[in-house]
């Protein structure tokens, strides 16, 4: 990790409910490089939208009583309310899930994307500068110039037109299109991207996902894209984090996390993804646990099917796997990935090797004390 | 216009012979058309022909999955089978009844033979209700038995759907959208149907609940030989469930065949593009689709359909006919349709096609 632009260290969220304390992000690590795209790859609840709203400083009614969010080396987490609003949108911005919902429909396009440029680097706008701005026409004209600008960017063919629509008269495609414009308006340096093809019909999405990695590519944006279908993370992403009940179970860059998935939770969903050549598994049993009463061991074993009871006891800190590889599972060993995990280390639970590797060396099988430095 | 004799043979309500001689269910150019009104006096100003001349047969035990991008029609298609949208025209015929012409109380007593699974287990049960009384209910509208033959069908289909049956007791806001769905399919199924019409069943789901409801819904059928269609616009699940598939754009089917044809090599440039926007996890899969076509624009505005192939102002081969008239199916295969001009022996072009 050279010149990481975000480093997420053990991360914890918390929200209470009224039935007591819900641990939804339970201490996760990953970082990005400059210029790198990273997946957060998970199912519906497991987290992957409440960790990237606490990096952009979207949960008010959370705690985060433990943990660093470092952006660009500064502790994003310490900071104040207005600086961390001053950074949003010009540092990193986010495009959000639901194109449908995530215009203002009162406010025709244009009007949206000025705002952003009005307000981007500032906290708050000073009543001197409001006049200021009021009586000048000129930076108005200069923003619209480029607002109009960056919608010819995301290939919208009558930009000046879907500048005066409203959000309505636009269809889904295109309304993400504008919420793509709208995020790279101020050039941020971190683009966060949560499930922006979801909502989209399939030859949509791919054609929005080609454009916006072109996009970013040009750029140099560094990205972190949210995504439930490890489909598109295979397509977009350099690494994959894979992410269940709050914890990273899996993260390695992506051709290697094809090649050789490790975490009984990465398979399970693998073997779950209809495919055109192979057939559709058997999908994984069970459901997510309860967040308020967390398992002390690993959250995953009551839906594992190599799960031995030492699982539900010990908790499975990731493990270094392969020189770029990480596992959270008692199935493997290595040394931590952490260091406070160590002390755990000293400890090791032993529940065998992972079924599919003692039966022949697996693809691209990396050996498991490989890679042990860091 | 040409008025050559054609040298393909365009077949209109082309049916491969397979086993379709005496289908289960079988569609005979389907309508649904919704009028506009415009205007304070609400005066008709169009209509929007969602549904506009729908034809295709199942085999019984067979499933047929209809795909399609978000207003193409699909689930149009499918409430108007079951009538729950009254079709505008055409016919519908399950187990060899011609469902548009049932009057009200026949069309009530013979849907215990079709039922629909629809796409949101949140919103298709009722909140205020115990699972045992949603799946009761249609057991008590067909005069099923009495109350302990009734409660004994519940822990029946109840353990059909691999759910505890404690659960039914719950209500629905106290399980998982997999296990909403597992009632969903309950009900469905509780009266032995023929025919069932799975709307997008597990797009709401998780892929690794995705897969266990699909394979209930497999075993479902095996078992009790019943015949679906199965709408989604997941082509890489369709893939897995469907026996046969028919691809529909702005109303109209434009390819239809069986699955291993219409994937292994598709004959209409917008199943192909369909079938090249798929995103994969393995080298295979990728190796097994064609290379990623990128369409033009979005789909028109239903209401402003292009004249002759509704296709064309997105397609990479358009020439003057397409503009001119729409073009039939053409037989492709054994059992494989579609319709495009690439295929017409009349145009030059068609010797682009491969």
């Amino acid at each position: 990790m050279a010149d990481p632009i975000l480093e997420v260290k053990n991360l914890h969220v918390h929200f209470e409910t009224h039935d007591g304390t819900a641990e939804v992000i339970n201490g996760i690590d990953f970082s990005i490089d400059r210029g790198e795209t990273a997946a957060l790859v998970g199912e519906t609840g497991c987290g992957k939208s409440v960790t990237v709203k606490s990096i952009m400083g979207l949960l008010p009614s959370a705690t985060i009583p433990e943990g660093e969010i470092r952006y660009k080396g500064e502790d994003v987490l310490s900071l104040s309310d207005a600086e961390r609003h001053s950074r949003r949108g010009k540092e990193m911005s986010m495009i959000m899930q639901d194109p449908m919902t995530s215009l203002n429909p009162v406010l025709t396009v244009g009007e949206q994307m000025m705002d952003v440029l009005k307000w981007q680097g500032r906290p708050r706008l000073s009543l001197s500068k409001l006049v200021r701005d009021t009586l000048s026409t000129g930076a108005k004209a200069e923003h619209r110039t480029r607002a109009i600008e960056m919608l010819g960017e995301v290939e919208i063919s009558a930009p000046e037109r879907v500048f005066e629509s409203y959000p309505v008269e636009l269809s889904g495609g295109m309304r993400q299109r504008v919420l793509i414009a709208i995020a790279l308006l101020s050039e941020p340096d971190l683009l966060i991207a949560d499930e922006p093809g979801t909502a989209l019909d399939v030859t949509t999405e791919a054609k929005v996902l080609d454009l916006l990695d072109e996009l970013v590519e040009e750029r140099d944006t560094s990205v972190l894209y949210i995504t439930h279908d490890l489909g598109v993370a295979r397509e977009v992403s350099d690494r994959i984090n894979v992410m269940y009940a709050g914890e990273i179970v899996e993260q390695a860059p992506t051709a290697d996390l094809f090649a050789n998935p490790q975490h009984p939770y990465t398979r399970g969903l693998l073997e779950s993804i209809p495919t055109l050549s192979t057939g559709i598994g058997d999908g994984i049993e069970g459901h997510l646990p309860d967040y308020t009463n967390p398992p002390a061991g690993c959250r995953f074993a009551d839906r594992c099917p190599h799960a031995e009871a030492a699982c539900h006891e010990a908790y499975p800190y990731p493990r270094q796997t392969g020189p770029d590889h990480a596992t959270a599972c008692h199935l493997f060993e290595g040394l931590p990935a952490r260091e406070r995990h160590e002390s755990l280390a000293t400890d090791p639970v032993n529940i065998g090797t992972a079924p599919w590797l003692t039966g022949g060396d697996a693809p691209g099988d990396i050996s498991a004390d490989g890679g042990t430095d860091q | 216009m040409n008025d050559s004799a054609y040298t393909t043979e365009p077949t209109a309500a082309a049916q491969p012979d397979r086993d379709l001689d005496d289908p289960m269910v079988s569609v005979e150019n389907l309508k649904k058309h919704f009028p506009l009104f415009e205007g304070i006096f609400q005066k008709k100003a169009g209509e929007v022909r969602a549904v506009d001349g729908v034809s295709f047969s199942i085999a019984e035990g067979e499933t047929f999955g209809l795909v399609g991008e978000s207003g193409s029609g699909k689930t149009t298609t499918g409430r108007s089978m079951l009538r729950l949208t009254e079709p505008t025209s055409g016919r519908v015929e399950i187990d060899g009844q011609n469902v548009v012409d049932l009057s009200d109380g026949e069309l009530k007593r013979f849907r215990r033979n079709m039922q629909i699974v629809h796409q949101d287990p949140a919103s298709s049960l009722n909140p205020r209700h115990r699972v045992k009384s949603i799946i009761e209910a249609p057991l008590k509208i067909h005069d099923y038995g009495d109350s302990e033959a009734r409660l004994e069908r519940v822990e029946e289909l109840l353990d059909m759907v691999d759910l505890p049956r404690e659960f039914m007791y719950r209500y629905p806001g106290q399980l998982s959208g997999g296990q909403k769905q597992r009632v969903g399919i309950a009900r469905a199924v509780a009266l032995n149907p023929k025919f069932v019409v799975l709307d997008e069943p597990t797009s709401a789901l998780d892929v690794s609940v995705q897969a266990r409801i699909i394979n209930i819904l497999e075993e479902i059928q095996e078992e009790f030989g019943i015949t679906y269609l199965f709408i989604t616009h997941d082509l890489s699940l369709l893939k897995n469930v469907a026996d046969r598939i028919g691809v529909m754009y702005l109303g109209r089917l434009v390819e239809v065949g069986d699955v291993d044809s219409v994937f292994g090599s598709p004959q209409h440039p917008y199943s192909r593009a369909l079938l090249s926007a798929i995103s994969t996890i393995s080298e295979e899969d990728e190796l097994a689709k064609p290379d990623r076509i990128t369409l033009d624009g979005e789909v028109p505005d239903p209401r402003e359909k292009p004249s002759g192939c509704a296709f064309r102002s997105r397609c990479a081969h358009e020439f003057d006919a397409c503009a001119v008239e729409e073009p039939e199916l053409y037989e492709r295969g054994p059992d494989q349709v579609a319709r495009c001009f690439l295929h017409d022996d009349r145009f030059e072009e068609g010797a682009e096609w491969e």
